[in-house]
């Protein structure tokens, strides 16, 4: 039972301090490409043929 | 309140950027699926950051701090589970594939397909009800989280959360999902910012080792106190809550924690390994369960890892705020893709609140215990107001703020569409123009905010209420998954399946309701009660018994069991 306890710690540490270094990555990865995706999504609703309409 | 001048600005900075860029977007809204489903041009990266922006709210953060605060580590297993389902999901397109390409723009609506409009409307009912519910707490324990962590005056928590909605509801009504996708980007990089930088801050004051060390320590000590004490079946012997509370006449030193020099004396400094024998002991109120495995001893059990592995499939295949990222992407490999790279994201929602809530349990538990006003609930933000210097406690409140916000709209906008797509529409006979369609969901969301803002915030929710939600989410998660993978998955299904599967789904939570309140009520007439894991299981149970026995009967009954075409 023991042996089972220290995995089990084990496992969460890595758990806890992956988690802190992809949210890390995260933060500039989808930073990045995110801003990139939204930049193209609103060129492409611009583009659509009866744009804008509801104003 | 502790906010200084850089805090203010911080959080101004954030606030009026994410309030321009949000209502930038009504630009592009000309008709109800670029309101509702962003035209269908979400990329990946745009989805990874609005999936995880809209599931991550101050509801959840304080949720799953609570669970570490009572189950150190191991309370974030749901969040391993999540982790694992949506990853799956993201690898095989279980239910997700076949839900984005049949083109609809709720589930309800696809449920049309396969089993004519009566059941469309039921599991639009059911939706609206366990989502919108469950929706009406996130207003007021957002606000308690900023009484607890800035000393906000709590005679201002309804003004400061009604004005935090109505300018959600300023850039949702006006641009509707293009909005939430922009602004739902930025409050990921704000929120994402601040749960990194203090969760690093949380663990260069409380070192992992001993973290850990202290942690056991605690959880020995509940045991032991539970072996001389054991604990009884009944409401006393759950998880410390505001009833439950350390009473400060006991613990003076707790009672004064806040404002007092007693906390400012414990500002920052770091907890140090200590020996079994110069542990103090553990407060009234306080208990620490296995902190490591959630199936060890003292551990959440079993058969709840179980139901939890369940929720957590039903949650991302049907939950409807998850599944309108799928819908709104541009086609279904972008949606597995989104899945796939948000899974991991999953872990940290759970394990960095939880790490906050299991620092906060050492915290006060070498202070002798939770202050008067505190519980397991409210210890984090308490402990985090005690830990962040000038200048990140305003990153703080940005990040929560933001994680705020994101749940808000996203939700805001995807109850709105439930109720135009599958309540309303189904009833008028002449399809309206596009913009009165537009109007009417617009319309929508501005009565689902005021409703929340009057049922959640200035409205007292009644004792029970928790418990109202919890079962009215079950039935959501139980009915509506096996409706789905009915639909999608058995030739055989049918309508009466579908109809028996929504009310069986129901039975099991509101047997729990009604158990648990007579044993509370009259608990000499009735001894017996209902865990929360064993109603949760037997409502999928009963939820798959109804669709698989109803189907069988309705073949006799139906001419044509399968006359709705297939999706």
């Amino acid at each position: 039972m023991e042996t089972w306890e220290k995995i089990a710690e084990g496992f969460w540490a890595v758990m806890v301090f992956a988690s802190i270094a992809w949210y890390f990555f995260l933060l500039f990865y989808v930073g990045i490409r995110g801003g990139r995706e939204i930049l193209r999504m609103g060129h492409r609703q611009g583009e659509k043929p009866d744009a804008p309409a509801t104003h | 309140m502790t906010l200084t001048p850089l805090d203010w600005a911080i959080i101004v900075v954030y606030l009026v950027g994410c309030v321009v860029a949000g209502v930038w977007m009504k630009r592009f809204v000309r008709n109800v699926e670029d309101f509702a489903i962003a035209g269908r041009e979400m990329d990946v990266y745009l989805g990874v950051a609005s999936l995880a922006a809209t599931e991550v709210g101050i509801v959840t953060i304080m949720y799953t701090a609570e669970m570490g605060f009572t189950n150190g580590p191991a309370g974030a297993t749901f969040g391993v589970l999540s982790a694992l389902a949506m990853f799956l999901v993201g690898l095989t397109g279980f239910v997700i594939v076949p839900m984005r390409n049949t083109g609809v723009m709720t589930i309800p609506e696809l449920l049309e397909k396969r089993f004519g409009v009566a059941v469309r409307w039921l599991a639009g009912l059911v939706i609206i009800l366990g989502g919108v519910l469950n929706m009406g707490i996130f207003l007021r324990l957002g606000g308690e989280f900023l009484v607890h962590l800035i000393g906000l005056p709590q005679q201002y928590l309804e003004w400061t959360m009604t004005a935090l909605l109505a300018l959600v509801l300023l850039y949702t009504v006006l641009g509707g999902m293009l909005s939430v996708l922009v602004t739902d980007y930025l409050q990921f990089l704000v929120m994402g910012m601040g749960i990194v930088v203090t969760s690093v801050l949380v663990l260069w004051n409380t070192p992992w080792p001993v973290l850990t060390q202290q942690l056991a320590l605690a959880h020995q000590a509940t045991l032991a106190s539970q072996e001389k004490d054991p604990p009884r079946t009944d409401s006393s012997s759950k998880a410390p809550s505001a009833s439950t509370a350390t009473d400060p006449r006991e613990h003076p030193q707790a009672a004064s924690l806040g404002s007092s020099e007693v906390a400012d004396s414990h500002r920052g400094k770091a907890l140090r390994p200590a020996g079994a024998d110069s542990v103090p002991p553990l407060p009234k109120g306080m208990k620490m369960g296995n902190p490591f495995n959630p199936v060890g001893r003292g551990g959440l059990g079993w058969m709840w890892v179980l139901w939890q592995a369940m929720t957590a499939l039903a949650v991302v295949t049907t939950w409807q705020t998850t599944i309108a990222r799928v819908l709104a992407a541009r086609d279904s490999r972008t949606a597995k893709r989104v899945y796939r790279r948000t899974a991991f994201y999953f872990v940290g929602r759970f394990a960095l609140p939880g790490l906050w809530g299991a620092a906060a349990f050492l915290y006060f538990w070498h202070l002798g215990g939770l202050p008067e006003g505190v519980d397991s609930l409210r210890a984090m933000p308490r402990f985090l107001a005690t830990l962040l210097p000038m200048g990140l406690l305003g990153l703080m409140v940005a990040a929560m703020l933001a994680a705020e916000m994101s749940t808000d709209s996203g939700y805001l906008l995807t109850w709105a569409t439930v109720i135009y797509n599958d309540l309303v529409m189904p009833l008028v006979r002449r399809k309206p123009s596009e913009q009165v369609r537009l109007l009417i969901i617009r319309i929508l969301v501005v009565l689902i905010g005021l409703f929340l803002v009057f049922y959640g915030l200035w409205y007292p929710l009644p004792g029970k209420a928790w418990d109202y939600l919890a079962v009215t989410g079950n039935i959501y998660l139980a009915s509506l998954f096996t409706l789905l993978v009915g639909a999608l998955y058995w030739p055989s299904a049918n309508r009466i399946g579908a109809i028996a599967a929504i009310i069986l789904g129901a039975v099991g939570p509101i047997s729990f309701l009604i158990v648990n309140f007579l044993h509370e009520r009259y608990p000499d007439r009735f001894p017996w009660q209902i865990a929360p894991e064993m109603a949760g299981l037997a409502a999928f149970g009963c939820a798959f018994a109804g669709m698989i026995f109803g189907s069988l009967i309705g073949r006799a009954f139906l001419p044509h069991p399968t006359a709705p075409t297939r999706p």
